[in-house]
């Protein structure tokens, strides 16, 4: 038994199966690197950073060929001391039950292959799979419907067998296409090297080890061009699945600028426009609206509309149920899952395992940071007082009513122009809620806003005039969360916001994360009424933010000139 | 008074004085006897004087010089190492032995210490010297090995010298024991105050220092026959006692709570504050440290106790023994125990202890050692008091078949009296000389930084350190965070309003943050902290009121808007008024004038 000195370790294992990392460790880029491939990285302030093991997470490292040996080994080796044994015990028997199922094709059928007749024979008489195992050909092999295969491994999770579905994929409608050297502008462009590799672990050389997965990337990264990567290695028509509309026009245009494909070989199919063509791009709204609640989904059909190749989920941790539901059915064709985080509000992170597969690449954002990839961003809290009339106005209101009152603190307004004017050259977003405040704001200051009323024509030109440069600062409401690209948005001053979501907190970062000129540094303010409810609720955005390990500092109105 | 004196004493006592001092004709009726002698001492007091013995008048010029005017035979042997005579100490065989002595010596009829007489300790400072000061036998470092005397055929192996340094460790171990204290970790039984099993075992957690090492050397205990039983936490058991005797924590409903003190001392830790623990310590009676000297037996009778003096005047000896050994160097335990006597001080039990006995209530009575069961107490009370507490470091061997403070051929069936016969030597230390008052100042060291947990800038705190983090530092965190995980705590400002109610202070949870970490705090935790500290601070007073509730709105709006009731009310709010209590009184009459009765 090795008696070495392991107290310089960098992880302790918890009996939670927690795991903590000291990021002042000399070993913690090893120890990083090794995590990142079994855990999930929940946390990761200054100091100690934080990641789960979970069966997922175990079978997300089988699905990428580690052994629960290795993993066990991995952390005994990097382990200040000893790790619980029951941890341990765990980690090796989720391991052991991956794999332990495999899916094959046989013709134009599916087998569910067990070699183990112990395991087959619960298998079979499982109340929530014996329905989905059409027929049993001998002791170890049953057969299953194409129809059943998404919704048996999605059972199969929930009953902890997750299958290595190695059924291969049909081969969607040929589609040639390369990616540009030269943007349609004249940039230079290539992927980079992380997006390469997260493209290659996704296709995994064409075999049916890779075509379903899950890559995750921090916001900013350029998930899109991860996804235009796949699709050159795979040259298949895709249908790809975005938030909203700007999202959808948003792939477009960087489909058209970065690749050979023509417009017309590019469909928009939302509200606006129901174009059907070799790369089409959707929004999840529009394939999960349907005319009452009893009606179907009426636009489900869009993933029979073609023979495609690739489906793309983008934002894939906001994926609705109906969605799920239809992608169970459809497993012989590729999935690509692109998200910043596989934390999913609604906790359902198996079914992302089960039906679009596991996770394939994953890179810390502090690498990517330290690389020049992303922004350094800089979160600052900034205090409003709240004084006269308003703060007893606040004090006799009902709880909903003091969030407003607060979040609408008139104050703000002279602050805005106070941060304005420190960033004077920058670009910058103003972030609100409340569509009062940010018309108040707007008039006052003399600046564009861009909310749900306006029009979509009104917001490409809104976007472009800002991305030009000759519209330095521009408020938008909620509609501006998602998957709004503004490239050079240095700044955003967030007046008001919910505060809750997690997400919501990350995305509205996200839109100042892509790398900037010069020093890299990207802004973050958020207004808080001092001493009032809205800056309890902004004790959330605080611990989810230095949580995901950004700088986070408090000042008070009268620091700023 | 020598007049009187003497006229007291028989004729026989008289008779060989007067033929060694009067010429003849010498007188031969007492009253003669008694003035002639009186005229000597008047006249030529260097006669009468030069009757004595060079120890009686070394024991008069003691008395003389010493100010006290006791006459005590004790002080006398310590001190100079003669005695007057071998007495058995009986009052009735001092009163009738003959001699000049007598002439200087008043004895109690009622067995009290016999005095030097009224009036003459004047004359005799001046025709006695002062006599020589008290030599004090100390090394510099204490010997590393004992060698037993053997018989010389069969030498005895050299027995390792252990010591215990206290100085550093005892303000460690008292901060801790305040923070188990204040996290309710500490239980003591009901009865006797003492602390359970389970929470010596909890302190024990936290004790920077070992207990005492006083296992048997394994070639000694080769050849014993009786096995020797672990003494097991001896100091996390005295911390418990300490505590209470200090005056900083008290037993409550089978809890140790913090006192003002205690919580004082915990707020703002000082050698100040410990020096007022000391003095409470001294001023305790209801721990008697001879009650851990578990051989002694009889203890707990009611009788007992009664004869048994009062504990101050033991402590105080010893603590005035302390002041006099020289600081930072070893000084032998018996030499120290000489101290006591020498400086005419004791720490005796009294003599009336009959219910003490060991081994045997009929044959082992310890009446006829009070000087054994001083010196028992004192060793028990410097040893494991004192050191505890810092003022005294020790050098000791293991206890086994040692019986100190007894005579060799007292069989008593034990091992040992105290863990503490083994103690060779003891040295004061400077922490010491400040707690016994020699020293203005002391400066206590700044606690280690320990880096044991890092304070994250997302209100975690994750230990980092797990075999550093002890008990007291799990107990100090929950005191302000909670525990979410085996090494994560989180902070909160729900859990930070507890300790602030418990009595903590921002900077205090912010000093032991940075202690533990041994970093400066993250921005955020600092804000939370400033936040609930301002928040919670945002009422200011309170004081007793009274709702008094009317019949209907309009009654109470009558009386609200009448102008003397309005005076006396705080508030009003449909039926309902608020009067201050002080305003009471005056409500009531303003009440009456309206002609209601208040109910």
């Amino acid at each position: 038994m090795s008696h070495a000195n392991t107290t310089a370790n960098p992880l302790i294992v918890q009996s939670d199966r927690a795991i903590l990392l000291e990021v002042d460790n000399p070993r913690y880029g090893e120890a990083r690197d090794a995590l990142a491939a079994f855990a999930e990285l929940e946390k990761s302030p200054e100091h100690i950073h934080t990641y789960r093991i979970t069966s997922l997470s175990v079978w997300n490292a089988c699905a990428a060929g580690h052994s629960g040996e290795a993993i066990v080994a991995t952390i005994r080796a990097l382990s200040k001391y000893p790790p619980p044994q029951h941890v341990l015990t765990e980690i090796a028997d989720f391991a052991t039950r991956y794999g332990r199922l495999r899916m094959l094709r046989e013709g134009d059928s599916l087998l569910l292959i067990c070699e183990d007749p112990a395991l087959c024979e619960e298998l079979a008489h499982h109340e929530k799979l014996r329905d989905l195992l059409s027929q049993r050909l001998d002791e170890r092999t049953f057969r299953i419907a194409p129809i059943d295969r998404g919704r048996l491994k999605q059972a199969l999770v929930k009953v902890g067998y997750p299958a290595d579905d190695q059924a291969g994929y049909v081969e969607g409608e040929n589609l040639p296409l390369a990616l540009r050297t030269l943007t349609r502008a004249g940039e230079a462009f290539a992927p980079r090297r992380y997006q390469h590799a997260a493209a290659e672990a996704f296709h995994a050389g064409g075999t049916a080890r890779g075509g379903s997965g899950v890559v995750v990337l921090p916001c900013g990264a350029g998930k899109t061009i991860v996804g235009m990567t796949c699709m050159e290695k795979l040259q298949t028509s895709t249908l790809i699945l975005a938030t909203n509309v700007t999202a959808v026009r948003q792939w477009i245009a960087e489909i058209l600028d970065r690749t050979t494909l023509a417009e017309d070989q590019i469909g928009e199919y939302t509200g606006h426009a129901k174009e059907i063509r070799p790369v089409t791009v959707t929004t999840y709204q529009i394939l999960t609206h349907r005319a009452d609640r009893e009606a179907g989904f009426t636009h489900l059909k869009l993933f029979d509309g073609r023979n495609w190749g690739l489906i793309v989920y983008d934002e894939v941790h906001l994926l609705p149920a109906p969605i799920f539901q239809i992608t169970a059915s459809i497993q012989a064709r590729r999935r690509l899952g692109l998200t910043a985080t596989l934390v999913r509000e609604d906790g359902r992170e198996d079914d992302v395992f089960a039906l679009i597969g596991p996770k394939r690449y994953d890179i810390p954002w502090k690498l990517l940071e330290e690389q020049g990839w992303i922004a350094k961003a800089r979160c600052e809290e900034i205090r409003v007082a709240m004084r006269g009339a308003i703060r007893m106005h606040y004090a006799i209101a009902d709880k909903r009513a003091k969030f407003r009152i607060a979040s609408e603190n008139p104050r703000k307004l002279d602050l805005v122009r106070g941060l304005l004017r420190r960033h004077a050259g920058d670009r910058i977003l103003i972030l609100g809620m409340y569509l009062e405040q940010l018309h108040l704001i707007a008039d006052e200051l003399g600046i564009p806003i861009l909310t749900g009323a306006t029009g979509q024509a009104s917001r490409d030109k809104l976007y472009a005039e800002f991305r030009a440069g000759r519209t330095p600062v521009l408020a938008c409401s909620k509609i501006a969360n998602f998957s709004v690209d503004l490239p050079d948005a240095a700044v955003a001053i967030q007046v008001s916001g919910t505060f809750g979501s997690r997400q919501e907190e990350a995305q509205r970062l996200g839109r100042i994360l892509r790398p900037k000129k010069g020093e890299n540094q990207a802004h973050f303010y958020s207004l808080v009424s001092h001493e009032t409810v809205e800056q309890d609720f902004a004790m959330n955005r605080q611990l989810f933010l230095c949580e995901q390990g950004y700088e986070y500092h408090i000042a008070h109105d009268e620091d700023v000139p | 008074m020598l007049e009187h004196l003497l006229i007291d004493l028989k004729t026989d006592e008289l008779r060989p004085l007067v033929a060694a001092l009067c010429s003849k004709p010498r007188p031969a009726r007492k009253q003669e006897m008694a003035e002639a002698l009186h005229r000597v001492w008047l006249t030529a007091p260097g006669s009468l004087l030069a009757l004595l013995s060079d120890a009686e008048r070394l024991l008069l010029a003691e008395c003389a010089h010493g100010g006290s005017c006791r006459i005590n035979h004790a002080q006398l042997l310590a001190k100079h190492g003669v005695s007057v005579k071998a007495r058995s100490g009986s009052w009735y065989e001092e009163r009738n032995t003959p001699g000049a002595l007598k002439c200087f010596v008043e004895y109690s009829p009622y067995g009290d210490a016999p005095r030097l007489l009224d009036g003459v300790d004047e004359r005799l400072r001046e025709l006695l010297p002062k006599p020589p000061p008290l030599r004090i036998e100390s090394v510099a470092e204490a010997p590393p090995e004992l060698r037993p005397q053997g018989n010389g055929e069969s030498p005895h192996p050299p027995i390792p010298l252990k010591k215990h340094e206290s100085e550093s460790v005892a303000p460690v171990e008292l901060r801790r024991m305040l923070q188990l204290v204040a996290a309710d970790r500490l239980s003591v039984s009901e009865a006797t105050a003492f602390p359970t099993a389970s929470s010596v075992k909890v302190a024990a957690e936290v004790l920077v220092a070992p207990e005492l090492d006083l296992a048997m050397p394994a070639d000694v205990l080769r050849h014993r026959l009786r096995k020797t039983e672990n003494p097991g936490f001896q100091r996390a058991f005295v911390w418990h006692v300490l505590l209470q005797q200090c005056g900083w924590a008290k037993a409550k409903a089978g809890r140790l709570v913090l006192t003002p003190s205690g919580r004082a001392l915990r707020q703002d830790f000082s050698a100040a504050g410990m020096s007022k623990g000391i003095e409470a310590w001294t001023n305790d009676e209801n721990f008697d440290e001879l009650r851990r000297v578990a051989p002694i037996k009889g203890q707990g009778g009611r009788v007992s106790r009664r004869y048994v003096s009062p504990l101050q005047p033991r402590r105080r000896a010893i603590l005035e023994t302390l002041r006099i050994l020289p600081c930072g160097r070893w000084v032998a335990h018996a030499e120290a125990y000489r101290v006591l006597l020498a400086l005419g001080l004791k720490c005796d039990l009294g003599h009336q202890i009959h219910g003490l006995y060991v081994g045997d209530a009929r044959y082992g009575s310890l009446a006829y050692y009070p000087g054994g069961v001083a010196r028992v107490y004192f060793r028990q009370t410097v040893c494991e008091s004192l050191a505890t507490l810092g003022l005294v470091d020790l050098a000791y061997r293991h206890p086994h078949s040692l019986m100190p403070d007894f005579d060799h051929d007292r069989s008593f069936d034990v091992d040992y009296m105290t863990d503490y016969d083994g103690v060779r030597y003891l040295r004061v230390t400077p922490l010491g000389r400040f707690l016994l008052g020699l020293d203005a100042t002391y400066e206590l060291p700044e606690p280690p930084s320990r880096a044991i947990f890092k304070v994250l800038p997302n209100l975690e705190v994750v230990v980092t350190d797990s075999a550093a983090f002890s008990v007291a530092d799990a107990a100090q965190l929950a005191r302000f965070a909670d525990c979410k995980s085996d090494a994560v705590w989180r902070l909160g400002a729900g859990s930070i309003l507890r300790a602030l109610e418990a009595g903590d202070t921002a900077d205090g949870i912010l000093a032991l943050l940075r202690a533990g970490s041994g970093t400066e705090i993250p921005p955020t935790v600092a804000t939370l902290l400033r936040d609930t500290l301002a928040r919670a601070g945002a009422a200011v007073s309170q004081e007793p009121g009274v709702l008094v509730t009317f019949r209907d709105d309009e009654t109470a709006a009558l009386v609200a808007n009448d102008t003397a009731a309005a005076k006396t009310i705080a508030s009003h709010t449909g039926s309902v008024v608020a009067v201050r209590g002080r305003n009471l009184k005056a409500f009531q009459t303003a009440l009456r004038n309206l002609g209601i009765l208040l109910p």
